[in-house]
């Protein structure tokens, strides 16, 4: 999977596209924590456009996201994603966690 | 406790739809099939309601009403008359004897229900 | 007869004459008067004979009259006998074929009882099967409903939330195993990481060891050099030696053991990635088949709410029908009492007519025979009187009127 983040004033942007599964985790992970400690985020949104395949590692990997982010006080959005990627995210009650749009 | 009726002819027709009647509306049914056996039914157990024909052989329907009152168990229970008999006459004679009412054949099930509503509940 | 009659009277007539003549005359004689009384004697008595003769004429035409009444009468009485023959028989027929009537429609109204409450004994059943049935699919949205007896009874809803509700759990489940397998591969980069940092210390121990080991190669050859006064030294250097190749060998196995753990973590590694990675269609599916499951519910309680109003009128119909089924089921009864009294009208028919038939008059005179006649009649009148009622006046089997007194 590809990752390309990209940070406007204290908003950052990672968008994914591909597969995203459980040989991404390093990438995905080292992105993202490259994002974080740069600080003065408030609001990260992970473009989820290019991605064709979510399985539930990949929900793992949000999770953890999702707890580092909190422990910083950003807001993660999800966003764009293909309508089985919706439906993953919905089954997966991710909408109560997370701003999904 | 059920309600307890006997109904009085010498139709068995009539008799069993009487009983189809009142039994299906949870009244206990006893038949006779005259006056004289009517008689002999009502001695032998208190009903709380009789029907009776007119036309019978051994005893009328006007004789066993005339009988029935004189016994004291039977002095103001509701009895009735079901016949095809229907002239004012006839039904002044019956109220004379001591009948309740008065029921021109055929009868309508659901009306029969009523008046047996009415008349014992 | 009558021309004597005729003479006589003239003669009685010149005989007053004559003697109306000669008592006018002056000379009227004994033998004249004699003579007259003998005529007026002798027409008298001519007179009585002719009556005589006349009454006997006529006792000889009433005795042939009395017997041409005798043999009419005989001869009416033969046809009465034949009459009563040929009424008696057809009234027999009749009854007969009445009374065959009236057998007939009594078997024929016991079989249709038995058929009519019968069917609407099963009528009945079927509608409780019915109510069972609906109200069992309606229970579940009553919370009011008793268990028996501890054991649940599951209806379609309850399961399909039952259903709803493993599914959530087990996506849960699927999806914290997975986040913390993440948590895990991430532990094992770490340990990689460190795994690499020992394998530079490794590196550079091995420097420092193969260096060491070339200083005591050096300080060995010095020591040669240097001859007795440098054995001491050579023996030091010696023993450094060995301990720089030691410390190679360890190193060497140091690495040949995180060899085994790299091995190991990257072996966990798979082991995590297949636990880690499960595809999340099959939970979709189950939605999706839950959700087709509570569609089709919801279509079975909307037919079933339906049912149950279509059977709420079917009842009321049934009832309905019933009803008019027993009353007109007493036809039976009327037409049998009609039947019976029309039988009765014959029987008294014949009554009448065997009566005037047995009517034996022969010993009587004129008067009794009236007075037996009319006695007959009124017999007859009042037997009729007795057979006019007809207790049955319905033409219809429209049900009757009802009067409480």
């Amino acid at each position: 999977m590809q990752i390309t983040s990209r940070t406007l004033n204290n908003e950052a942007t990672l968008s994914l596209a591909g597969r995203f599964d459980f040989n991404t985790h390093r990438d995905f992970r080292n992105t993202y924590e490259a994002v974080l400690k740069t600080g003065g985020i408030n609001k990260l949104t992970i473009d989820l456009g290019g991605v064709d395949y979510l399985d539930s590692s990949a929900l793992g990997m949000l999770l953890l996201l999702n707890e580092k982010a909190g422990a910083a006080n950003i807001k993660i959005v999800l966003a764009n994603g293909q309508p089985n990627v919706r439906q993953i995210l919905e089954i997966a009650n991710f909408h109560k966690l997370f701003n999904i749009s | 406790m059920a309600k307890s009726i006997l109904t009085v002819d010498d139709s068995a027709s009539i008799r069993q739809m009487v009983s189809f009647t009142l039994k299906g509306a949870g009244y206990d049914v006893t038949e006779a099939v005259d006056g004289q056996d009517g008689l002999d039914k009502a001695k032998s157990k208190t009903f709380d309601l009789i029907f009776t024909d007119q036309n019978m052989p051994r005893m009328d329907g006007l004789s066993l009403i005339k009988n029935l009152r004189a016994l004291p168990q039977y002095r103001s229970t509701p009895v009735l008359m079901l016949t095809t008999e229907a002239g004012d006459a006839m039904k002044a004679q019956g109220r004379a004897a001591g009948a309740t009412g008065w029921l021109v054949k055929p009868f309508d099930p659901a009306k029969l229900l009523e008046v047996v509503k009415k008349v014992i509940g | 007869m009558r021309l004597r009659q005729l003479i006589l009277s003239l003669l009685i007539v010149l005989a007053v004459l004559a003697g109306l003549y000669l008592s006018s005359t002056a000379s009227a004689s004994l033998t004249l008067k004699h003579y007259l009384i003998v005529v007026a004697g002798f027409a008298a008595l001519m007179l009585l004979q002719s009556r005589q003769s006349a009454s006997e004429a006529e006792e000889i035409r009433s005795e042939s009259t009395d017997q041409q009444l005798d043999s009419l009468e005989r001869d009416f009485d033969a046809l009465l006998n034949i009459l009563n023959e040929e009424f008696s028989a057809q009234i027999q027929s009749t009854q007969n074929e009445l009374d065959q009537l009236r057998a007939m429609l009594n078997d024929a109204i016991q079989k249709l009882i038995g058929s009519f409450t019968g069917m609407e004994s099963t009528t009945r059943h079927q509608h409780d099967l019915v109510i069972q049935l609906t109200s069992q699919q309606a229970s579940g949205h009553d919370p009011n409903v008793t268990n028996h007896g501890g054991q649940e009874s599951i209806t379609f809803e309850d399961f399909l939330q039952d259903t709803t509700q493993t599914l959530n759990m087990f996506v849960d489940n699927t999806i914290d195993s997975s986040k913390l397998g993440m948590e895990l591969v991430t532990k094992m980069d770490e340990i990689n990481l460190e795994m690499d940092k020992i394998r530079k210390i490794l590196n550079e121990v091995e420097g420092i060891a193969s260096q060491t080991n070339l200083l005591a190669l050096n300080a060995a050859i010095e020591a040669a050099r240097a001859g007795e006064a440098g054995r001491g030294f050579a023996v030091v250097a010696d023993e450094v030696r060995k301990l720089s190749l030691r410390s190679s060998e360890f190193s060497n196995e140091i690495r040949s053991h995180m060899g085994d753990v790299t091995d190991s973590v990257s072996k966990a590694e798979d082991v995590i990635h297949k636990i880690s990675s499960k595809d999340m269609n099959f939970a979709l599916q189950s939605k999706q088949r839950v959700g087709d499951m509570v569609a089709r519910v919801q279509d079975i309680n909307a037919t079933m709410k339906t049912v149950v109003q279509e059977l709420a009128i079917a009842t009321d119909k049934v009832e309905h029908d019933v009803h008019t089924a027993v009353t007109s089921m007493q036809f039976q009864d009327l037409a049998s009492q009609l039947i019976t009294h029309s039988m009765s009208r014959q029987q008294a028919l014949q009554q009448i007519l065997s009566g005037i038939v047995a009517i034996d008059t022969a010993h009587l005179d004129q008067q009794n025979r009236a007075a037996h006649w009319h006695y007959k009649l009124e017999e007859a009148r009042a037997l009729i009187e007795r057979t006019r009622h007809n207790p049955v006046k319905q033409v219809n089997v429209d049900a009757g009127d009802i009067e409480l007194f």
